[in-house]
């Protein structure tokens, strides 16, 4: 995302041998926990030599599962103490080597098993961990995804759903005044809204929509190149209730658009919503675009070619579709 | 020091003035491994750049003011900014330092109200830090890059200089710079944040900035902003005189100007969202005893409160200098305009206010640039608060300065001070004064390397 790649240099001759003697090893180790696997070994030890290859390789997710196998083994799985102790354990382990490889779906996998299975589970721990990861990187769909998974199961025990929506609203709010081009928090809002909007009586839907929309129209003027404001603009079209209303959002956008385009009038992104816009005007409302308009999309799809050269294609095939359903010549 | 301890050495180097100019060739000159003397006839370092606290700010007023840089100082105690001064300041008598302020004030038969409203003030003396000329740093400047590569950055201190403000038309709005700022901003209309963002990213892309000052380079800059970026109003105000620093009535070329907006964008972002940063415990004094500190670690010598009585050729390759304590020899002489003898007061001349108020105006904990545009001028205001340590908490200091002498941008000044207050605070102390730039003649400069007053910029690059 817009970050300079490092250049790679050559790994000097010590280095090589270094990291043939890791690779030695590793190889060592895991044919030895293979071993064990394929002989059904769920003890102390197994479990021990599981964690010290998980340490070097988060993606075995066939360790993982036998780990998993080995502690549902044990005889203190049985003891709601004893489980309780051996997943700490495991959760601080977790924890220790989340920053080897923070995109592991095998290891969140594994914590969610482990949360899922503890006796006595602490959720708001959880969410004050999964904050921390997104400071550190707002846009991992692992810790987005677990993020849902933890409020899930907050909302599960809370009394109060509804209070429990609205802090994670406000928390993508807070993700997107920091970065406004923060899709995940832009989509985790977009799952959020629905709920939101069912709590409220019509004044309240409505107001709670007209925010959404001041809120997504800054992102789009901030940054008309991010499609992803403009999907958000289209989804809250989407939602609305009547057609009526979309056409109205439509007319909003193809105004705002001009707008953009009297500034600069070969931008992309615009250009192509613009077209889109008017094609599903005419979709909702047949007859409500003028000749003038049509032809003037299939004239900004003739243009499109120029500007966007790699996606000639795509503008030939619209501008076929689109002559064709409005009877024109292409 | 023994009276004569001085006479007879030598030094490759001798550097009369402790500002910021002159710290930064005295340390050069000691790393070079050449023999510095460092002098100042002040008993403080820092010269034009120096900071004081309340009372010491008054004792410079008083005592070590040099009458060609600074003709008279006017102070208002409490009141309306429109008031007459208090009292002024104008003659220079160097020999009623370390005296107790109000004993100082004894002669200007204050009213017990203003004294008691002082001894207030004073019993936080020592929390207050006030800059004679105030200046902020670019993020990614070449004062900046020069505290990295000294290392002074390890411990001269920070802080960012959060907002930005445009004050016109009797109100004050808030100017964001980060994109992410931009974003939440309610000060800009949404056109208007298209505008800006689109003249931010054209001039931070490199490809599309070359192409701009290639097509546009030699046009006017405000006539490019109009045309092609189609800025006006509070925008155009704002990218003109609050990012590119141009005067009222100044016609600058498009290149030179987005030379200025590039450098501003430029940095934007390495420390913060914002541009620039502000030096605590009072900027510029700390950076430039920082560099006298670099010096003396690498050999060089430092005495304070020195008087120079001559400073005369002696041969091809050496000066001749007189001080308090003994004649000494240099080879080169590095000095700050006002030890010149032939010193002389240029046209320019800045105006400056300083504002010490009751409250936060624009913020409690923040730090901020501000301008002031209005048909007679442009003031460039810096506020600070006690998060620089600069100033009690609870207060803060509004610095106003504009180029023009007192009696013209009086007037200016005070309008710029209050529409940025905006009736949120009301002031305690406020100085007036001028800055004078000088110049030194040819002759006696021949082989004197003369640094340069501090100027009106906002920055100290």
């Amino acid at each position: 995302h817009g970050r300079r790649r490092q250049q790679e240099r050559k790994p000097t001759q010590d280095e090589l041998q270094q990291a043939k003697q890791r690779v030695d090893r590793f190889r060592a180790l895991n044919s030895h926990v293979m071993d064990l696997k394929a002989k059904s070994v769920f003890t102390k030890d197994s479990l021990d030599a599981t964690k010290r290859l998980l340490e070097q390789n988060t993606e075995l997710h066939t360790v993982w599962n036998y780990r998993r196998t080995i502690f549902t083994s044990l005889d203190e799985w049985q003891s709601q103490d004893a489980r309780q102790q051996m997943l700490d354990g495991e959760l601080k382990f977790l924890l220790d080597i989340i920053t080897k490889n923070i995109k592991s779906y095998w290891m969140w996998n594994h914590r969610m098993w482990a949360l899922s299975s503890l006796p006595r589970p602490e959720w708001q721990r959880e969410l004050a961990l999964v904050a921390k990861l997104l400071a550190l990187d707002a846009r991992n769909y692992h810790g987005w995804d677990y993020r849902r998974f933890v409020v899930a199961q907050l909302k599960d025990a809370a009394t109060d759903k509804y209070a429990v929506d609205i802090q994670e609203f406000a928390f993508t709010t807070e993700q997107i005044n920091h970065d406004c081009a923060n899709h995940s928090a832009w989509h985790n809002r977009s799952k959020l809204l629905p709920e939101i909007l069912t709590q409220r009586d019509e004044d309240g839907q409505l107001q709670a929509l007209q925010t959404e929309n001041d809120l997504i129209l800054n992102a789009i003027y901030t940054d008309p190149d991010d499609q992803n404001a403009w999907l958000y603009y289209d989804w809250l079209l989407d939602i609305q209730k009547s057609d009526a209303d979309r056409c109205r959002l439509l007319r909003n956008k193809i105004a705002m658009i001009r707008e953009l385009l009297e500034l600069e009038e070969d931008s992309k992104r615009p250009l192509i919503e613009l077209v889109s816009a008017y094609a599903e005007l005419e979709r909702l409302q047949s007859g409500s675009v003028l000749e003038t308009e049509k032809k003037e999309c299939l004239e900004t799809l003739r243009r499109l070619e120029g500007i966007d050269p790699y996606r000639v294609g795509r503008y030939t095939d619209m501008s076929r579709t689109l002559s064709k359903q409005w009877a024109l010549a292409a | 020091m023994a009276p004569n301890e001085l006479d007879g050495m030598q030094f490759d180097v001798v550097v009369f003035g402790t500002g910021l100019e002159e710290s930064i060739i005295a340390s050069e000159a000691a790393a070079g491994d050449k023999s510095v003397l460092h002098v100042d006839r002040n008993p403080y370092y820092g010269g034009s750049n120096a900071c004081f606290s309340l009372s010491k700010m008054l004792e410079w007023a008083f005592c070590h003011r040099n009458c060609s840089q600074t003709p008279s100082v006017e102070v208002l105690v409490g009141g309306q900014l429109t008031d007459a001064p208090t009292f002024v300041i104008s003659d220079v008598s160097s020999d009623q330092c370390d005296m107790d302020t109000l004993q100082r004030l004894a002669p200007f038969e204050l009213s017990p109200e203003c004294t008691k409203k002082l001894q207030e003030m004073l019993k936080n003396d020592r929390d207050y830090m006030i800059e004679l000329v105030p200046k902020v740093v670019f993020c990614r400047g070449e004062l900046t890059e020069m505290l990295i590569s000294c290392e002074i950055g390890e411990y001269v201190q920070f802080k960012g200089v959060a907002h930005s403000y445009l004050a016109r038309n009797g109100t004050i709005e808030r100017i964001p710079e980060s994109k992410e700022d931009i974003f939440a901003s309610n000060s800009l209309s949404l056109i208007e944040k298209r505008k800006l963002m689109r003249l931010m990213t054209m001039v931070s892309d490199n490809t599309l900035y070359a192409h701009l000052l290639d097509k546009y380079g030699d046009s006017q800059f405000t006539q490019l902003l109009q045309d092609k970026f189609k800025l006006s109003g509070m925008l155009l105000d704002a990218v003109l005189y609050l990012i590119a620093r141009v005067n009222r009535g100044d016609t600058i070329s498009a290149r030179e100007g987005c030379e200025r907006v590039h450098k501003y964008v430029k940095s934007i972002g390495r420390y913060g969202r914002m541009a620039y940063l502000c030096g605590m415990y009072g900027g510029g004094s700390e950076i430039s005893q920082s560099f006298c500190r670099l010096c003396a670690v690498s050999g060089g010598t430092y005495i304070l409160n020195e008087k120079v009585a001559a400073i005369e050729p002696a041969s091809e390759n050496e000066f001749s200098v007189v001080l308090d304590h003994g004649t000494v020899r240099a080879k080169q002489i590095v000095m700050s305009p006002d030890y010149a003898s032939t010193a002389v007061p240029k046209d320019q001349i800045v105006s400056r206010a300083i504002c010490i108020l009751d409250n936060t105006c624009l913020g409690a904990d923040t730090t901020a640039l501000a301008s002031y545009v209005d048909d007679s001028g442009v003031v460039s205001l810096l506020y600070v608060t006690h998060s620089t340590m600069t100033v009690p908490s609870g207060q803060s200091i509004l610095y106003a300065w504009v180029e023009g002498s007192l009696e013209e941008t009086r007037s200016l000044l005070t309008s710029a001070i209050q529409t940025t207050i905006d009736s949120k605070a009301s002031p305690l102390l406020s100085i007036f004064m001028e800055t004078h730039e000088l110049d030194v003649s040819k002759t006696e400069s021949r082989g004197i390397v003369v640094t340069r007053a501090p100027d009106a910029t906002v920055d100290l690059d």
